[in-house]
């Protein structure tokens, strides 16, 4: 609870993601699970933050994006439960557990699916070693 | 080991598979959603030297032949009265229903349709499921679209801690096996059940048990459908600790003895 208070203060900065995407790009799964993905822009709206990511052929950068083709948004608190693990991806933006929500290609996010969930079981061991925040 | 026996009745012109072991009172399996009856191995081989279990795949599903023009059914009332012609294809009498998740869902629909049956037992089960929405459930046919890929996560994060290793490699194998029509049509049916104001009509012994650990269904949603069988002689709601959203294939020991329990104490 305690990292989840915390979390809602950072979540939404670009330094936490900046951390976030390093250990994407240094982590194999998260690089084969979306091996599959060309110049797949996306966006995570942290509350009223905008977090705008790309995925190229398994690598992951933050990028500014005016035209993502799904957008993943809702109030910081829940991306702090879905970044410290205490809620897995696929409860967050659930229609009745979660409350992010998902708009614009439905195709282009089923497809970013694997690499997504990977992504969040990495932020959940960044949580969990101390390694969110400065 | 009870040997477990395979074999194809006709329901409604479809070729249906089913599996079935034991004696004795007989027992209806309902699988989850899109997959089949192996699930139910484990604990058919337990529950056989006591009752006659029998498990079909749902037309399209497993061994099943699919309806007409490759299509399964997808609303739950149609599931349930084809379960039930099914049941009465293979004369059981009086059969108690057990089934998770949708099959869940399932079992407490039999018990309010159909005053012949024995006694629930609804492992996940509930009866207000709005889980999935539409749009996340047209894109499990989409031409661009691989289920097995996309879904693979979202299933795998729904067993328990506690779940065997084998429970866990054939969890996942049902997602790599996955047929996409069947998995859609019966989750379909499950984001719209709602058989809330029919549980009333259930007069049998009702169990309603959860895995602890299933994010999907909320112990708010068994509670809500144990409350609402008023009419029921007799309801249990039992927690399963460490386990997740397939208690019987995560731990069939469990089941079968608690399942056995249950229904021994029931005429």
């Amino acid at each position: 609870m305690i990292a989840t208070t915390v979390l809602s203060d950072t979540v939404g900065g670009e330094p936490f993601w900046q951390r976030v995407v390093a250990a994407a790009n240094a982590n194999d799964d998260f690089r084969q699970r979306g091996a599959h993905l060309r110049d797949l822009a996306f966006v995570f709206e942290v509350g009223g933050r905008r977090i705008g990511l790309r995925i190229e052929r398994g690598s992951l950068a933050l990028v500014e994006t005016e035209a993502p083709a799904f957008v993943v948004s809702g109030p910081a608190d829940e991306w702090a439960r879905l970044v410290a693990g205490e809620k897995p991806y696929g409860a967050a933006i659930n229609i009745v557990h979660g409350q992010l929500r998902v708009g614009g290609d439905a195709l282009a996010s089923t497809w970013a699916n694997r690499p997504l969930w990977q992504l969040f079981r990495l932020t959940r061991r960044m949580v969990a070693s101390g390694d969110s925040h400065d | 080991m009870t040997e477990i026996v395979g074999r194809y009745v006709d329901v409604d012109g479809v070729r249906t598979y089913y599996e079935s072991a034991g004696s004795g009172k007989p027992i209806l399996l309902m699988h989850t959603a899109g997959r089949e009856n192996r699930q139910w191995q484990g604990v058919m081989q337990r529950l056989a030297p006591e009752f006659h279990c029998v498990a079909p795949d749902l037309p399209g599903h497993g061994k099943s032949w699919p309806l007409e023009g490759n299509v399964c059914l997808s609303d739950i009332e149609s599931i349930q009265a084809w379960l039930w012609r099914f049941a009465q294809a293979l004369g059981l009498e009086r059969p108690a229903v057990m089934g998770c998740s949708i099959g869940g869902n399932l079992a407490l629909l039999l018990g309010a349709r159909h005053p012949e049956v024995r006694a629930v037992i609804a492992l996940q089960g509930a009866a207000h499921t709005p889980t999935f929405t539409d749009g996340a459930l047209d894109m499990m046919t989409h031409p661009q679209v691989s289920l097995m890929h996309a879904n693979l996560d979202f299933s795998m994060s729904l067993v328990g801690s506690a779940a065997s290793d084998e429970a866990r490699a054939f969890s996942e194998w049902g997602v790599l096996s996955i047929i996409p029509v069947a998995q859609q049509g019966d989750l379909r049916a499950y984001a719209h059940c709602d058989s809330r104001a029919l549980l009333e009509n259930v007069r049998c012994p009702v169990l309603i048990a959860r895995g602890t650990e299933d994010w999907l269904v909320s112990q708010d949603m068994v509670e809500a459908a144990r409350d609402g069988l008023t009419h029921a002689p007799r309801v249990e709601l039992r927690a399963l600790p460490g386990l997740g959203h397939f208690p019987h294939l995560e731990d069939a020991e469990l089941v079968a003895g608690m399942a056995g329990e249950f229904l021994r104490e029931i005429d």
